[in-house]
């Protein structure tokens, strides 16, 4: 079905834009449409959680692009439309930017995505063939935004954006002291309709929006086939635990209002100062109705039960505010200074009351008891507030030197006031914290004869951590030396270290992580017709921190290490109407998870004549899971794609 | 209330500034002269195929209809003499490195809230400009907003280690695909901090214009925008493990910060229960479904 429904849009698409292309001949006009054939040898699984390009139809590109104004097209003096991947999936956009000059500019996306996950290993450790948590879902995104006369004192502007995420999945439940598998619908849709306008006075010029945000999500469960008996595989307290019918529906709806305004201004020719005011206000109910029949227990009301209904309604306001300005000063020809301040502060106010019946109750020792109800009001509350001021220097104009300096500081302070009910061990679920970090960072450039060299540094301190993987000190620097000779040679080399640490992380040893990047790579074009490159890098990354294990409260080491290595080639051949282009790579990680990745692919192309032509390409994903073997895979895809240029 | 009126304020300010704009708008110039002489696209291809550049177009609705040599010289310079001493390029403004980037300036040399023409750090210097990226000439196909070729691989040709994990993560966001580019999380017309990377407009992370449903507001919130952010515990451009998290096994992400080792910080401990010998317990999520905030359990289960 998903196959025919991407051919039927696919076709209309391509009858659509042929029948205006139509209208127009001398408007540039490049498609590329035909089908797409996947063999997946392994865990397909694992491929569609990873990579996930379907079988199918297939518009592999589409361009229109045009800077003049066509009789057929009177309303536009520029079109512009990108599109690819369009059809079988698993990602594929579509892009118009369309306009008459002084007069309107419509810009409008379309991005549709395949989510796939199904994650044995990972997501289900009790190793069922399918995973507990696996979901097959699409999300469609619009954007579309009209400038009514831009570049004119005043611009009006209307936006509106709608992302939707939608489909069937798995989920697990924790209930009655164990866990039940439960399919799961779900639908969500996020809307946002903007309005506001620009205004360009020449000295003074900004903006004024105002939106609605609008999101919807319902959310649908029942007991999955086979689900009744849940992971658990003991008895609780002598009583088996499992599941006869459980169903969930919940309804969850958020209006946000958004406005925001910036203002900039030339005070002098040389200094320019802007500032902004934004103010969101979020509110959302949520309702849910939930229902479970079977053979339970919980150690809450310490009671077995049978059945069990539920009725919570929540709702969730967040208010946040955020203002600052800014000034830029062009002191002189290639130097710099701008120092900015914001300030910005949120609010989250929470509110449930979740009402609970137990029928069917007996106490743990076998006596039966009436049904339990019971009533739990909870209240949260949150508030972060954060200030932020940064300085900054530039000087580019040292001759072959280029120069940056900064400095920044953050405090935050973030008070978070828990319910009792969210309490179930005390400790560091609520307080103040609050933290500052000093930020010192600087970057030089040089470039001379084809050769540049670009180094950045950072260097933070904070005096507090709000998580215990929040660092006290870090440390990043980076840089890239190229040499480029004519078109012809680029020889490239990238180093990254970044060091980051918290000594309050423990008792016996901190917060440590380190990861380190260099990377080098060739791009030689000998000729016009040839295309050669090549890169070479290490990935490597470790983090260790003390933690404790909740079932005896020992401390353990937690370390992550990776250690990878990578090799990436590609090559390109143009002759006369022909053309092929190749490439290869292999990653190669050791440490805390072994695994080693291929990827590979080739692209030939064939044009006949000035205005049509054949394309043929293959792409491989080869995973080999060296952790767990079950996991590895094979992809190849093979596609034909006919090429028309009227 | 108060916020109310600043923002209020704040669009009086503008229409009021606006209206004043207007008032004060200057008469338009004469139209501008056929030039008679040579012109630029006599000798120069990429004059010739200018006409439909946006810069023409901007020019021309500008200047009454304006085009030919006009057009270029915006850039170049006077090209009198240039073109008397039959084409002499010590004689007109060629534009490059950093004195391209003073050229584009004088036009593109607005701000914003995060972003700034004048001092982005990829407008900063000899080696790193706006011709780095943009070529004006570009026709045809060329991409959008004048770019040399695809975002990605601009980004690319100097972000090697970014693309080397993009490329090498069997978990990562679809840039090949060419749904997503570097362009849509970062700025490249961004300041320095926090690697310029987006937010929305009402300041939240940039993730949630995709990943809406992780947005909230939540009842009982998570890490994200309360006390850390996406990035705690995701990598964006790739990472070995499922979700593109940061640490191959989820009982290990989760104790990092749940562990009651450090004074002072945020991060309650699991009760003894969750026997992490069992697998059942291994994976914290196979119960917290909803880490990332829950609209009805405390404990995020549902």
């Amino acid at each position: 079905m998903r196959i025919l429904r991407s051919a039927f849009l696919t076709a209309a698409l391509v009858a659509t834009v042929a029948s205006g292309v139509a209208r127009a001949q001398a408007i540039p006009f490049d498609i590329e449409v035909g089908y797409r054939f996947l063999s997946v040898t392994g865990n397909e699984e694992q491929y569609r959680s990873q990579v996930n390009e379907r079988e199918g139809f297939l518009i592999r590109s589409l361009h229109i692009a045009t800077d003049q104004k066509y009789a057929a097209f009177p309303l536009t003096d520029k079109l512009r439309l990108d599109a690819a991947d369009l059809g079988a999936g698993g990602a594929g956009f579509l892009r118009l930017d369309a306009g008459l000059t002084g007069i309107y500019r419509l810009q409008f996306t379309y991005r549709n995505t395949q989510f796939f996950s199904a994650l044995q290993g990972f997501a289900n450790p009790l190793g069922v063939s399918v995973g507990q948590q696996t979901w097959d879902r699409t999300r469609n995104q619009f954007n579309v935004d009209l400038e009514v006369l831009p570049g004119k004192v005043i611009t009006p502007i209307v936006g509106y954006t709608s992302n939707t995420l939608s489909g069937p999945g798995y989920t697990t439940y924790h209930f009655g002291q164990d866990e039940f598998q439960l399919s799961q619908n779900l639908r969500s849709n996020d809307q946002e309709l903007r309005v506001g306008a620009a205004f360009n006075a020449g000295v003074v010029s900004g903006e004024v929006i105002q939106g609605w945000r609008k999101y919807h999500e319902t959310e649908d469960l029942t007991l999955a086939p086979f689900g009744g008996s849940g992971n658990n595989t003991t008895p609780v307290l002598g009583q088996n635990v499992t599941a006869k019918t459980l169903t969930r529906s919940s309804l969850t709806d958020v209006n946000v209002p958004v406005t925001s305004a910036f203002v900039r201004a030339f005070a002098l020719p040389n200094l320019q100062i802007s500032g902004f005011y934004v103010r969101s206000n979020a509110v959302g109910d949520d309702g849910t109705k939930e229902a479970a029949s079977g053979s339970f227990a919980s150690f809450a009301i310490s009671r077995f039960f049978t059945g069990y209904s539920a009725n919570p309604n929540t709702s969730a306001n967040s208010l946040s505010w955020r203002a600052g300005g800014r000034a830029e000063w062009h002191v002189m020809s290639g130097v710099d200074v701008m120092a900015g301040y914001t300030e910005r502060d949120q609010t989250w106010d929470n509110q449930a009351l979740l009402a609970e019946l137990y029928t069917g109750t007996s106490t743990f020792t076998g006596f039966s008891q009436a049904d339990f109800q019971s009533l739990i009001s909870t209240q949260t509350n949150i508030e972060r507030k954060e200030k932020q001021l940064d300085v900054q220097a530039s000087m580019r104009n040292l001759g072959p030197f280029g120069i940056r300096l900064g400095y920044s500081k953050i405090d935050q302070d973030l008070t978070v006031v828990e319910d009792p009910a969210e309490i179930v061990v005390p400790g560091n679920q609520g307080g103040g914290v609050r933290r500052s970090i000093n930020r010192y960072e600087g970057a030089v450039t040089f470039s001379m004869h084809g050769f540049n060299f670009m180094g950045e540094a950072s260097y933070d301190d904070a005096n507090a951590a709000i998580t215990r993987v929040d660092y006290l000190t870090r440390d990043r620097e980076r840089l890239r030396v190229t040499y480029k000779m004519g078109d012809w040679l680029t020889i490239g080399g990238n180093a990254l270290w970044l060091n980051q640490k918290n000594d309050n992380a423990g008792p016996n040893s901190a917060y440590k992580a380190t990861s380190k990047n260099y990377t080098a790579d060739l791009t030689i074009n000998p000729t016009k017709a040839i295309r050669l490159r090549g890169a070479y890098g290490k990935l490597k990354a470790d983090s260790s921190i003390p933690v404790r294990a909740p079932q005896d409260f020992t401390t353990f080491t937690s370390v992550n290490a990776e250690d990878g290595e990578l090799m990436d080639f590609g090559a390109g051949f143009t002759f006369k109407e022909f053309s092929l282009d190749g490439f290869w790579s292999r990653f190669d990680n050791t440490g805390s998870y072994l695994f080693r990745m291929y990827r590979g692919g080739a692209r030939g192309e064939w044009n006949a004549s000035a205005h049509a032509g054949v394309a043929v390409e293959w792409t491989v994903d080869r995973y080999l899971d060296t952790t767990l073997s079950s996991q590895s895979y094979r992809a190849d895809r093979l596609g034909v794609y006919l090429k028309w240029r009227p | 209330m108060k916020h109310l009126s600043l923002g209020v304020a704040a669009a009086a300010l503008a229409v009021l500034t606006a209206g004043s704009a207007v008032a004060q708008a200057p008469a338009k110039p004469a139209a501008a002269k056929v030039e008679a002489g040579p012109a630029c696209a006599d000798c120069h291809d990429e004059a010739k195929i200018f006409a439909a550049n946006p810069h023409t177009r901007a020019y021309s609705a500008a200047h009454n209809g304006a085009v030919g040599n006009a057009v270029c010289e915006t850039c170049h310079g006077d090209g009198t003499k240039h073109m008397e001493a039959g084409g002499d390029k010590s004689l007109i403004k060629t534009l490059h490195g950093r004195t391209g980037t003073d050229t584009c300036q004088t036009c593109h040399k607005q701000s914003a809230e995060r972003s700034s023409f004048w001092n982005s750090v990829h407008a900063s210097s000899e080696a790193v400009n706006c011709l780095s990226c943009h070529d004006i000439h570009k026709p045809g196909f060329g991409q959008k907003a004048l770019l040399k070729s695809d975002p990605n691989k601009i980004c690319a040709s100097c972000h090697q280690d970014v693309k080397a994990s993009f490329t090498a993560m069997p978990n990562a966001h679809r840039l090949k695909d060419g749904v997503m580019s570097c362009v849509n999380c970062h700025d490249p017309h961004g300041r320095t901090a926090n690697h310029a990377v987006r937010q929305t407009r009402a300041g939240e992370p940039v993730c949630v214009t995709c990943h809406a449903e992780k947005r909230g507001p939540f009842v009982y919130p998570h890490v994200t925008g309360v006390a850390g952010s996406c990035t705690s515990c995701h990598r964006p451009h790739g990472s070995p493990y499922p979700h593109q998290l940061t640490r191959a096994t989820i009982a290990n992400q989760c104790l990092e910060c749940h562990s009651t080792l450090s004074t002072g910080t945020l991060g309650s401990q699991p009760p003894s229960f969750h026997n992490l010998s069992l697998p059942r317990y291994q994976n914290c999520t196979t119960c917290h479904t909803a880490v990332h905030g829950s609209q009805r359990d405390p404990q995020l289960l549902k």
